[in-house]
C-alpha cells in the first residue's frame, strides 16, 4: 500500500509540470496587460513601462517561466501584482475558510445524500421515491446564485435569525454550507439510489433476505457497503471542486475564499496568483483521487491496487 | 393517483415558500445593528494597498482618508480646501513655484511631529521613479522642494504648471511619517501612519479592514466620533443591500440603480447620491469614415435622448450632460448642448452623404451599466438610420484593444468615460483630447487632434491667473462641445444607502467615501 502510495505522488511531479506549462502558456495568451492594470486608468506610458520592468514583465518568456519553476521548488510562489504580498502568504489566509466551508457543506452533502438514495432505493416507485428525487433534480437544477440569495432574504432580511455575509461564527457556515452542498447532495443522492438498487438485485443480497436477516441489516451492513463504491468517487470529485473554490458562493456571502480571490486575480490580470492558485487546484485535485483510489481499498478489500 | 397528489402538494409548498419570499421587504427593526458606536461600511472590492503613495483605486482611498491627510484636501463639491496647511499656497506669477504655510502643533500617529521637513521627505518620496511608486506622475512637474523655515515649504516646478496646486489636494499626495517611510519602505502598503482621525488596525485581506479612533488627532473640533470603522469588501450588490437592511452593515456604496427599488419602502434606510465627476461618452475614431465628419458626429449626438437614457439606464440616478466635462469639476462651465432631434440628426447625417444611415461596431465593457447604455444607444441610432451591431468584452480586454497607435487601431466606437481624479479642467480634457496623449501616452483614444484646443489648454496650463484660465476652459469646452469628437451621454451619480440613525458619511463627487465624520443618533 505505501508503495503504491508512494508511487503515486511521484507520478504526481511531471504532470504537474505539464500543468505548469499549460498554465502558463494560456495566461500570457489571453489578452490584456498586467502591466497598465497595475498601473492604473491615470497612468502615462512612463508609469507603464516602469510597471513591466518592476513585475519583470519584460524578461523573455522562458526566463520568467524558469522563474517561476524555481520559485516553486523554493516554495517561493512570488507576490500578487495586485497587492504586493507573497502569494504563497495570500493563499495561506484564503485556503483555510475555503477548506472548511467545503468540509461542512461535504459532511451534510453526503449524510443527507446518502440517506436520501437508501429512503429512495429501498422504497423504489412509491412516494418517498418519487419526492426524494423530485428534490434531488430540483437541488441540481437550482442555480447556486439564487438559491443563496433566497436563503439570505428568508432567513437574515425577513426573520433575521442568520447573518448574510462573513465567516466569523458558526452562525456564518449555515446559510453558505445549505447553498454550496445542496447540489452535491442532490448528485450523492441519485448516485447511492442507482447504485443500491442495483446491489439490491444481487444474489448475495437474496440469499441474506431467504436466510432471515432484518431487512434494515441487510441494506445497511450488506448491501450498502458494495453499492457505495461508486458514490465514493463521486463524492471525491464533488469534494474536489468545491476545494477550488465556489466562485459564487463566496461572492454571495462575502466568503474570503480561494473562489473569490482567484476572480479578483483574473480580473487584475495577476499573474502570480492565477498560477499558484491553478497548481494548487491541481495538486488538490490530484490527491483526492489518490486518497478516493485508497478508500476504494479499504472498503472493497478484494480490489487490489494496481499501478 | 399518489404520485400526482403529491407532486401538486410540493408544487403548491414551493410556490408559497416563493410568495413568502416576494412579500413585502421590510428591515428587521435594527435587530443586527451593532452598538452605535461601531460603523461597519459594506463596499465591492478588496483595497490593493494602504500607501497612497502607491494607490490607484478609489475604494483604497476611502479607507486611506481615514488615517491620512494633505496639505490640500477636497470638500464635498470637490472645491479645494487647506487642511495641513494653514491657508491656499501662494502660487508665482509664472506658475512655476508655490509655498506652503504649514499648521503649527499637529503629531502623526506615532508621535513624529509634522512640519516642512516632514513635507519635504513626502514629496522627495513620491517623486523619485526609483520608489516605483505608482503615483509618482502626480508630481512629474516638481523640480524640488526647499525648507523656507520648519513651517514652511516651497516647491519649484520645471515647467509652468498651474494645476499642481490641485494635486496637492490629491489623495494620492496625502503625508505620511517619515518615521514610517524609514522604518517601514515599500511595507507602507500594509502599514498607515498619517495625522487623520483614526488609525490602522488591522487588514485582513478579502474580510475587512478596521481603524480605531485617534485621540491625538490635531483638528479637537473634528475628533471622531465613532470608536471603530470597519471596512467589508461585499463583491455581490444584493448581498451588500441584504447586509444593510439587517443592520449587520449601516453604510454601503455602490448601490447599483436596480437595488434602489428594494429600498425605498424600508423606512430603516436612507438612499444617498451626489453628482459625480464622471462624464460618460462614446469615442469615435475620428480618423476613419464616416466619423471624420463632424456632422455625422453632431447627428449621433441628435440621435440621442439624455432623458430617457437617465430613466432607463440609471432610474433618473444620473444627469445629462451640461459640457465636456462634469459639473463638480473646477472649470467647468454650462454649454449649449445637442437637445434630441432625430430630424436634424436625419438632414445632418443626409448632408454628410448617408441618408440612409450605415453600419457601425460600438465596443462596450461587459459590466451591466455599460452594456445597457450600448443596447440603448443601438436603439436610438437606428431610428435614423444607423445599424449598430455591439461587441462587448471584459474591461481589460476591451482597455487593450484601445492602447494602440492609431494605424493599428481597430476602433470604430467604444462606450468609454473619465473621472479626473485631481477635480479639475486640465485633467479631464487634456488627457483625452490633446495630440501628445495619444494612446499608451495617455487616453485620447480616438485621437482626435485640434489646434485650437491645444492652445487653449496650453493657457489653461501654463497661466497663474485663475481667471484667465477660467476663461480658457470656458473656451475650450465650448470647441469640444461644436466639434463633437464624442457623442456626450451622461453624468452619474454617486448612489449609496445608510442606516437612519447614521449621519455624517457621504461618498464625494471623485467617488472616495467621507467617513470620517459619522455619528450614530
Amino acid at each position: 500500500m505505501l508503495i503504491y502510495i508512494g508511487r503515486r505522488l511521484a507520478s504526481m511531479i511531471p504532470i504537474l509540470l505539464v500543468v505548469a506549462i499549460v498554465i502558463f502558456s494560456f495566461l500570457h495568451m489571453i489578452p490584456g496587460d498586467p502591466a497598465q492594470v497595475v498601473a492604473g486608468p491615470e497612468a502615462s506610458a512612463q508609469d507603464i513601462v516602469q510597471t513591466r520592468i518592476m513585475l519583470g514583465l519584460d524578461r523573455p518568456l522562458h526566463e520568467q517561466f524558469w522563474r517561476f519553476l524555481s520559485g516553486i521548488a523554493q516554495g517561493d510562489l512570488g507576490n500578487s501584482y495586485r497587492t504586493n504580498m507573497p502569494v504563497l502568504e495570500m493563499i495561506g489566509d484564503r485556503i483555510g475558510p475555503t477548506i472548511e466551508l467545503s468540509f461542512v457543506s461535504m459532511v451534510w452533502a453526503s449524510i443527507a445524500g446518502v440517506f436520501a438514495g437508501v429512503v429512495a432505493a429501498t422504497n423504489r416507485g412509491k412516494w418517498q421515491d418519487q419526492l426524494t428525487m423530485f428534490s434531488a433534480v430540483t437541488g441540481i437544477s437550482m442555480p447556486s446564485f439564487w438559491l443563496g440569495l433566497m436563503l439570505i432574504e428568508l432567513f437574515a432580511v425577513q426573520l433575521g435569525w442568520l447573518p448574510s455575509g462573513g465567516n466569523t461564527t458558526y452562525e456564518h457556515y449555515i446559510l453558505p454550507s445549505i447553498t454550496l452542498g445542496s447540489g452535491v447532495a442532490a448528485v450523492i443522492a441519485r448516485f447511492t439510489r442507482a447504485s443500491l438498487l442495483e446491489t439490491l438485485g444481487e444474489d448475495y443480497v437474496r440469499t441474506a433476505r431467504a436466510k432471515g436477516a432484518q431487512e434494515l441489516r441487510v441494506v445497511w451492513l450488506h448491501a450498502l457497503r458494495n453499492a457505495l463504491l461508486p458514490v465514493v468517487t463521486m463524492t471525491g470529485l464533488q469534494f474536489g471542486f468545491l476545494l477550488g473554490g465556489s466562485v459564487v458562493v463566496e461572492a454571495v456571502f462575502s466568503w474570503p475564499g480561494m473562489g473569490s480571490m482567484l476572480v479578483d486575480a483574473v480580473n487584475m490580470r495577476d499573474y502570480p496568483v492565477i498560477q499558484a492558485e491553478m497548481l494548487l487546484f491541481a495538486i488538490q485535485f490530484m490527491l483526492i483521487n489518490l486518497l478516493v483510489d485508497v478508500l476504494y481499498a479499504v472498503i472493497n478489500p478484494q480490489i487490489r491496487l494496481e499501478n | 393517483m399518489n404520485l400526482r397528489k403529491n407532486l401538486i402538494v410540493l408544487l403548491i409548498g414551493i410556490l408559497s415558500f416563493t410568495v413568502l419570499l416576494t412579500g413585502c421587504s421590510k428591515s428587521t427593526q435594527g435587530t443586527g445593528d451593532k452598538k452605535p458606536n461601531e460603523l461597519v461600511v459594506a463596499q465591492a472590492t478588496n483595497p490593493t494597498t494602504m500607501d497612497p503613495h502607491d494607490t490607484q483605486d478609489t475604494l483604497a482611498y476611502g479607507i486611506q482618508e481615514t488615517m491620512y491627510e494633505g496639505l490640500l484636501g477636497f470638500d464635498k463639491d470637490m472645491k479645494v480646501i487647506p487642511v495641513l496647511a494653514e491657508a491656499m499656497p501662494e502660487l508665482a506669477k509664472d506658475a512655476k513655484s508655490l509655498t506652503f504655510k504649514l499648521r503649527k502643533g499637529i503629531k502623526f500617529q506615532d508621535g513624529t511631529d509634522f512640519n516642512a521637513e516632514a513635507v519635504k521627505i513626502n514629496i522627495d518620496r513620491l517623486k523619485d521613479p526609483a520608489n516605483k511608486l505608482k503615483r509618482t506622475s502626480l508630481l512629474a512637474a516638481v523640480e524640488q522642494v526647499e525648507i523656507i523655515d520648519p513651517y514652511t515649504v516651497k516647491i519649484i516646478l520645471n515647467k509652468p504648471f498651474a494645476a499642481i496646486v490641485q494635486t496637492f489636494a490629491h489623495p494620492g499626495s496625502m503625508i505620511i511619517s517619515p518615521k514610517a517611510i524609514k522604518e517601514f519602505g515599500k511595507d507602507l502598503n500594509r502599514h498607515a501612519v498619517g495625522t487623520g482621525p483614526f488609525q490602522l488596525i488591522e487588514w485582513k485581506d478579502g474580510q475587512y479592514v478596521t481603524v480605531k479612533k485617534f485621540d491625538g488627532y490635531w483638528d479637537k473640533a473634528n475628533l471622531a466620533k465613532v470608536d471603530k470603522i470597519t471596512f467589508k469588501p461585499v463583491p455581490e450588490a444584493a448581498s451588500r443591500v441584504a447586509m444593510l437592511k439587517t443592520g449587520e452593515v449601516q453604510f454601503i456604496y455602490p448601490l447599483p440603480s436596480e437595488q434602489i427599488e428594494t429600498l425605498k419602502s424600508d423606512s430603516n434606510i436612507i438612499v444617498d447620491k451626489s453628482q459625480s465627476i464622471i462624464e460618460r461618452y462614446v469615442v469615435f475614431d475620428v480618423n476613419k469614415k464616416p466619423f471624420n465628419d463632424k456632422r455625422v458626429r453632431q447627428a449621433l449626438n441628435y440621435a440621442l435622448d439624455k432623458d430617457a437614457l437617465n430613466k432607463v439606464v440609471y432610474k433618473g440616478f444620473a444627469s445629462p450632460p451640461l459640457s465636456a466635462i462634469a459639473p463638480n469639476v473646477w472649470g467647468f462651465q454650462k454649454q449649449e448642448m445637442y437637445a434630441y432631434d432625430v430630424e436634424k440628426a436625419k438632414k445632418l447625417l443626409a448632408e454628410a452623404g448617408f441618408p440612409n444611415g450605415f453600419e457601425t461596431t460600438i465596443w462596450a465593457p461587459n459590466d451591466t451599466e455599460r452594456a445597457k447604455i450600448a443596447e440603448f444607444i443601438q436603439q436610438q441610432w437606428q431610428l435614423i438610420g444607423v445599424k449598430v451591431s455591439i461587441q462587448q468584452m471584459e474591461f481589460v480586454a476591451l482597455t487593450n484593444l484601445l492602447s494602440v497607435k492609431p494605424e493599428e487601431s481597430k476602433l470604430q466606437a467604444a462606450v468609454s468615460g473619465w473621472s479626473p481624479s485631481t477635480g479639475e479642467a486640465d485633467w479631464a480634457i487634456r488627457p483625452l483630447l490633446t495630440k501628445d496623449m495619444f494612446p499608451t501616452a495617455g487616453f485620447n483614444t480616438g485621437f482626435y487632434v485640434n489646434d485650437q484646443l491645444e492652445k487653449l489648454v496650453k493657457i489653461g496650463l501654463e497661466s497663474a491667473d485663475d481667471k484667465e484660465r477660467l476663461n480658457a476652459y470656458a473656451e475650450a469646452q465650448k470647441v469640444i462641445v461644436e466639434d463633437a469628437p464624442w457623442a456626450f451621454l451622461i453624468v452619474p451619480d454617486n448612489v449609496s444607502g445608510k442606516r437612519k440613525n447614521l449621519s455624517g458619511v457621504s461618498v464625494l463627487p471623485d467617488a472616495t467615501l467621507n467617513v470620517k465624520g459619522a455619528t450614530f443618533q
